[in-house]
């Protein structure tokens, strides 16, 4: 049996935590408004006044990367969840029904998954306008294809196992079959796709912000922050830092988290 | 026949391509012990699946009857057929991990169905659960009771499979491959439980099984199943005693080999249970067969031995 409280559950724990912890304090309490300048203090090192010093406009970064923070955990959030719940459904549709419709639910999953994302951002930012919204609806897109096809896959293998043959042969309705004995053995596994999912939604929302099709200024985001600090590289490479080290620790934290997660769940995949 | 407890009737089972069952009849008589035999490939799981509702994707029956206490199964649909089969036979399935369901506790998933059809309290239930538990030489029935199976060994689950189809005293066990996929402790100690088992309850039983020494020791008649067919079916004596068909030799040969001295050389049974053409009349056994003839290629007939021995051979 392995440890079920392993190194990188902890430490996922604690710096997706810390990620969440900052994210909840921005909604009350942020030392600074994050989008007042104060053109006199620009690009100053960490101090006691602003503890992670301040940007181009002397705007406060650690408010700032508070704000951009609850941004990409809600935006990281809705799109997977969204994206998953679309995935699992797709993929659990795709394994009970007949040959036909399987193919082209499959084949339709194909489509999304050859559709680049940068692209379908593009697009979605032309129709919707540009802004957090877009950049959810395209990663939400994005997820589909890796969740519908990891329940298919499991789904038809546990499909073939007998205590589902026989709950089928035992005339089980439909639906107290899928909540009750298809779906239950396969959450352990979703919920490690899950969690690490947030961390690459998180990750892609940063990259359409990098290139400005994410959220928009004022407003601050991870991606926009690195983005604006590139500016500066030469000339004040601590402006990148913040906004660099929080991303780094928020993807840690959550692939630490869906290993941790998966390692729980171990000896229970059977 | 009344006294038959099952009776399959000339089942064919066909896949999207080709014939699985050709042609496959037997029966089991109240308190009769009998195996069905074979190599991986025969279609015995098939013939235990197809009674149980329970084939694969794909699978459909093209004909044939399969009669249980007078009912035909195959025409009965939902809680008709669900009443009959679940509450009046028991079924062990394979020896694999993935035959329990991984999140309910083996407690759960022993004492669900028995609630149901005795609507009695989850605390009756548990006792005797856990008294069966303790007639299957399980002992520590309590953790067992609330661990999932995942935690438990191969042999625990083989056991806890075997205490699912009796919990609820149907008069009639059906075992898939009681035996395979066990170390060779376990494994002895398993076939020791089913002759307790046998003993102590005189249940009608249907092994399949391809562990011969297992089932000389445990049934009263023995059916040889070979692509498909039964090729020979007789008390279990005559089969091992005076073996007629070319196969059940060889496999009895085969079951022997743990008897045999280091230098001597293995009769191997060469080349593969052939997939196709399994409902052509001719022998199927032909191209692995050592004492083949002219005969041979003609389709062949079920001949009688005796009142109880037949086999499918022209030899």
């Amino acid at each position: 049996m392995r440890k079920r409280f392993s190194f990188s559950l902890i430490a996922g724990i604690v710096l997706t935590g810390l990620i969440v912890l900052l994210s909840l304090i921005s909604v009350f309490y942020t030392p600074y408004d994050g989008e007042a300048m104060d053109l006199m203090n620009r690009f100053s090192l960490p101090s006691a006044e602003h503890l992670l010093g301040t940007d181009h406009f002397g705007r406060d970064i650690l408010s700032r990367v508070m704000d951009a923070c609850r941004r990409a955990l809600s935006g990281g959030l809705l799109s997977v969840t969204l994206g998953s719940l679309l995935g699992i459904m797709l993929g659990l549709a795709a394994s009970l029904s007949g040959r036909k419709t399987r193919e082209l639910l499959m084949r339709f999953t194909d489509a999304l998954a050859a559709f680049p994302t940068i692209l379908m951002a593009l697009m979605l930012a032309a129709a919707l306008g540009r802004g957090l919204l877009p950049s959810v609806a395209a990663i939400c897109i994005y997820m589909i294809p890796s969740f519908s096809r990891l329940t298919l896959s499991m789904a038809d293998e546990a499909r073939s196992r007998l205590y589902i043959k026989a709950a089928v042969s035992y005339n089980v309705p439909a639906r107290r079959l899928i909540l009750f004995h298809l779906l239950p053995p396969l959450l352990s596994r979703l919920l490690t796709q899950l969690t690490s999912s947030i961390g690459s939604a998180v990750l892609l929302e940063s990259s359409l912000s990098f290139l400005g099709l994410g959220i928009q200024p004022p407003s601050s985001s991870l991606g926009m922050m690195l983005s604006e600090a590139r500016n500066y590289i030469l000339t004040h490479p601590y402006q990148a830092v913040p906004s660099g080290v929080v991303l780094m620790i928020m993807l840690l934290g959550f692939n630490l988290l869906g290993d941790g997660i998966n390692n729980m769940f171990g000896d229970r995949h059977a | 026949m009344p006294d038959n407890i099952l009776t399959i009737d000339n089942l064919y089972v066909e896949d999207t391509s080709t014939a699985i069952l050709a042609g496959v009849s037997l029966c089991v008589r109240k308190g009769e012990r009998v195996a069905l035999v074979g190599e991986s490939g025969c279609g015995k799981t098939m013939t235990l699946r197809t009674l149980l509702h329970m084939l694969p994707e794909d699978v459909r029956i093209r004909s044939g009857s399969i009669l249980f206490k007078g009912t035909d199964v195959l025409s009965l649909k939902g809680r008709k057929r669900r009443d009959l089969l679940y509450r009046q036979l028991g079924f062990a399935g394979q020896n694999t991990s993935e035959n329990l369901h991984p999140l309910l506790k083996v407690g759960r998933q022993l004492t669900d169905f028995y609630r149901e059809i005795r609507k009695c309290s989850r605390a009756e239930a548990l006792e005797r659960a856990e008294k069966l538990l303790v007639s299957l030489s399980l002992d520590d029935t309590s953790r067992i009771l609330s661990s999932y199976p995942g935690e438990l060994s191969g042999g625990m689950r083989q056991r806890v499979s075997i205490a699912i189809a009796l919990m609820n005293e149907t008069g009639f066990l059906i075992a898939d491959e009681p035996t395979s996929a066990l170390d060779a402790a376990v494994r002895v100690q398993i076939e020791d439980l089913y002759l307790k088992i046998a003993q102590e309850t005189h249940m009608a039983m249907l092994l399949v099984s391809h562990d011969l020494s297992f089932v000389r020791k445990l049934a009263d008649r023995v059916y040889v199943m070979y692509a498909g067919k039964i090729v020979e079916e007789g008390l279990a004596g005559e089969i091992f005693s005076s073996p007629c068909h070319p196969y059940t030799k060889a496999l009895i040969a085969l079951s022997d080999i743990r008897n045999k001295s280091r230098d001597e050389d293995l009769d191997e049974l060469g080349g593969y249970v052939p997939r196709d053409g399994r409902d052509d009349p001719r022998c199927a056994f032909l191209s692995r067969c050592a004492s083949s003839c002219a005969e041979c290629t003609k389709p062949l007939e079920y001949r009688k031995l005796s009142r109880t021995h037949y086999v499918r051979c022209v030899l």
